[in-house]
């Protein structure tokens, strides 16, 4: 029999995936709430920020939205307006920042493929084509300043099947708890993070995430979650296993004979082929050899007067 | 005994003349020295590339199979000939063709030999080479390619050999006024032939053995070649006439090498009496033949996919009629396929000195249309060429390359010069065995 190039369960897999995919983007219509729109910056946009952000901007945005200024866009429905455009500018800097981390329509988002400071940093050099804009610094103090005595926990509450992140100070005795630091989650994929949600700690320095139901763990169900506390200077991580995802037992590619394995998985077609062929040319060679070698013992056996 | 004295008559009236060529003379010691030091200087090119590794060569990411590769097929291509002479048409019973087979047979085996060095060059580290034995997959093509070249190499070597044998036997009579030495390995060599029916019968089981399987080799050897593109799924590669296809490209290089052969032993080994208009009129109508059994599998190559442009065929297809190669393709196609087949159709052309010039022309064709098959695909990947630099996306070959491709050319040469210097160019042996056939047939 020959093997089919991927099996089936996989083929549906990526169906499905695709079919989500899909389902994903038409239902990418969420909007910012009132507090996502009054965030800002933990920093004071300044020339470096501009020259990182334009860097940033070329790399994952100009592809939709254009040069600035140029209206150069991608001629998608709705249009990825320029970003000179007042229609771009009229957003506040945290409903900017939303949209970049969150998407919106066909824009994908953008939360695992650059960090928080590098989304605000887009974001001082976009605001650079805005003459009246006045940047509003994040009120020192409200977002938590980390450092490096501050612990990171992670723990599922069976009951509410929640997942509680909580950041404590270890410096100061008893533990404070961190309130205001923005947490991120994320599940540990065989190729980098998928990013599940962000929260910001409460009074007792506690974050909470529903626990995602659908996400393909190991055989047993384990999940690694990954929990992320950004600041600007520092990233605070911590890694936990939980059972919370749905078990699989993942096919391995290599567990039948198919045309990419090693010659002991090879199919049975292909080496019957290769062998059959060389066994068949070297027997027929062996037997031009042979029949050289009766020329030669019958000239070593009759020593006559050659007839030549 | 009436048989032996009229062969012994027959074989004396050719035996000298034929045997006169088995000599080293001033010109052979010139040009043997003339490609030693071309050699050397493609050696020191290859050094060069061994030092720094294959940066030095016009090869990158994308575009990594460049002329060495164009090179390696073309030379499996033109060692085909010998298949071609010596058991295609030397089976058939056509007569004309025995003066041909040796010369054939030698242009194959060296053709052969260094194919296998074309590939090696290509290696950014080729002291892996073993690798491939030592860990080499039945599935994977590349095993396949290395499998058949040797082997197709070990029969040609044979061939040659078994033929020779008899000839061999005849050294001792003939070349008496050259060095013991070579005498001695004549005599061993021959396997102490006297040549009695009984020996002819055991011989002739053995050359037709080796004829009948050189056959399925030699299709096998260019077939696997081309699937070394053709098990690809990309555009100009993605082919299911590709084995056919470099099968009857192969006929025409393997017989435009011949043609440039056959002209330079007729005037330097003074063969016109073997080499006659005859067989010169006869194998350019081979020529005539394939080349349009070429012509035709282009054809279909070009005009099926050309008919439907599928999105990734026509990039590649655009690039060879309108684009970055379409002078390269259309001089290939209509100057070294189209017009000398056409002028091989006239009887005047036929003859010695405008079939060398043909012989010329084609063997370049021959070669360029190997690199039009090789490179162009590789420019258009299916994935977009993204963030590299501008000398990534179109190849080019640097000074060091084109040295290297040179080298093994210039090492068929030297085989084929000193081969054609150590035994006689024409079978002795079967020219006056059919003489006298001829004879008794009349």
């Amino acid at each position: 029999m020959i093997t089919p190039i991927l099996p089936k369960p996989i083929v549906t897999f990526c169906c499905t995936l695709l079919l989500a995919a899909n389902i994903a983007v038409a239902q990418n219509s969420k909007e910012p709430s009132e507090a996502d729109k009054l965030r800002y910056a933990p920093f004071k946009f300044t020339e470096a920020s501009v020259n990182n952000g334009k860097q940033i901007y070329q790399q994952n945005c100009q592809s939709c939205h254009g040069e600035p200024g140029k209206g150069n866009h991608a001629k998608l429905d709705p249009i990825p307006y320029d970003p000179v455009s007042s229609e771009f500018q009229s957003n506040a800097d945290g409903e900017m920042f939303w949209y970049v981390s969150n998407g919106k329509g066909q824009m994908p988002n953008f939360s695992s493929v650059i960090t928080e400071t590098q989304r605000w940093e887009v974001i001082s050099y976009i605001r650079t084509f805005n003459d009246k804009y006045v940047q509003i610094v994040a009120e020192q103090g409200k977002d938590a300043v980390l450092t490096s005595s501050i612990k990171l926990e992670v723990e599922m509450n069976q009951d509410s099947s929640k997942i509680i992140v909580t950041l404590t100070d270890t410096l100061t005795s008893p533990p404070q708890p961190v309130s205001n630091a923005r947490v991120s989650l994320w599940v540990e994929r065989q190729f980098g993070k998928l990013p599940i949600a962000e929260q910001q700690t409460n009074n007792n320095g506690i974050a909470l995430f529903d626990t995602p139901t659908d996400i393909p763990g190991n055989e047993t169900g384990m999940l690694t979650l990954i929990a992320q506390a950004n600041s600007q200077n520092l990233d605070i991580v911590q890694k936990a296993q939980l059972g919370i995802g749905t078990p699989t037992s993942p096919k391995n590619l290599l567990a039948d004979r198919a045309i990419w394995a090693v010659n002991a998985k090879a199919p049975i077609w292909v080496i019957t082929l290769y062998l059959t062929g060389v066994l068949s040319v070297l027997l027929t060679i062996a037997y031009v050899m042979l029949q050289l070698k009766k020329i030669r013992d019958l000239n070593c056996s009759n020593k006559s007067k050659p007839i030549l | 005994m009436a048989l032996d004295n009229s062969m012994n008559k027959a074989l004396d009236s050719i035996g000298p003349k034929l045997f006169e060529s088995v000599n080293l003379n001033k010109k052979f010691h010139a040009w043997m020295a003339f490609l030693t030091i071309m050699l050397l200087i493609c050696l020191y090119a290859y050094y060069t590339q061994l030092r720094d590794g294959l940066g030095v060569a016009g090869i990158r990411d994308y575009v990594s199979w460049g002329m060495y590769i164009s090179s390696f097929v073309f030379f499996v291509a033109s060692s085909l000939v010998g298949m071609l002479i010596s058991a295609v048409v030397g089976l058939s019973g056509q007569k004309w063709v025995i003066p041909l087979t040796r010369i054939a047979e030698i242009i194959a085996v060296a053709f052969a030999a260094v194919a296998g060095l074309v590939i090696v060059s290509d290696m950014g580290r080729p002291d892996r080479l073993p690798y491939v034995f030592m860990y080499g997959r039945f599935s994977s093509p590349i095993l396949w390619d290395v499998t058949v070249v040797t082997t197709y190499m070990l029969i040609s070597l044979l061939l040659l050999y078994v033929t020779l044998i008899p000839d061999l036997a005849l050294g001792e009579k003939y070349l008496s006024w050259r060095p013991k030495l070579l005498i001695k390995a004549y005599n061993l060599l021959s396997l102490g032939w006297r040549g009695t029916e009984e020996e002819q019968k055991i011989l002739n089981r053995a050359i037709k053995t080796l004829l009948i399987l050189i056959v399925p080799v030699a299709l096998a050897i260019h077939t696997v070649t081309s699937w070394l593109f053709a098990v690809n799924p990309r555009a100009g590669w993605d082919s299911t006439i590709f084995g056919p296809y470099f099968v009857s490209g192969a006929f025409v290089a393997g017989l435009s090498c011949l043609f440039i052969a056959m002209y330079f032993f007729l005037k330097n080994y003074k063969m016109e009496e073997y080499l006659t208009p005859n067989v010169f009129d006869k194998i350019a109508k081979l020529m005539v033949l394939v080349s349009l059994v070429y012509i035709y599998f282009n054809l279909n190559e070009f005009l099926v996919p050309g008919y439907k442009l599928k999105k990734f065929e026509a990039v590649h297809l655009k690039q060879l009629f309108v684009g970055h190669h379409a002078a390269m393709f259309w001089l290939v196609q209509i100057g070294g396929l189209i017009i000398p087949t056409m002028l091989l159709l006239l009887k005047s052309i036929r003859k010695p000195f405008p079939m060398l010039l043909i012989g010329v022309v084609m063997l370049l064709g021959s070669w360029f249309k190997r690199y039009l098959i090789v490179v162009p695909v590789q420019e258009h990947p299916y994935l977009p060429i993204q963030h590299v630099p501008e000398m990534f996306k179109f190849y080019t070959p640097t000074l060091i390359e084109v040295l290297i491709t040179i080298g093994p050319l210039i090492m068929v040469l030297m085989i084929i010069s000193v081969l054609a210097k150590l035994v006689p160019i024409i079978p002795v042996w079967e020219t006056a065995h059919t003489s006298i056939d001829t004879e008794n047939g009349k």
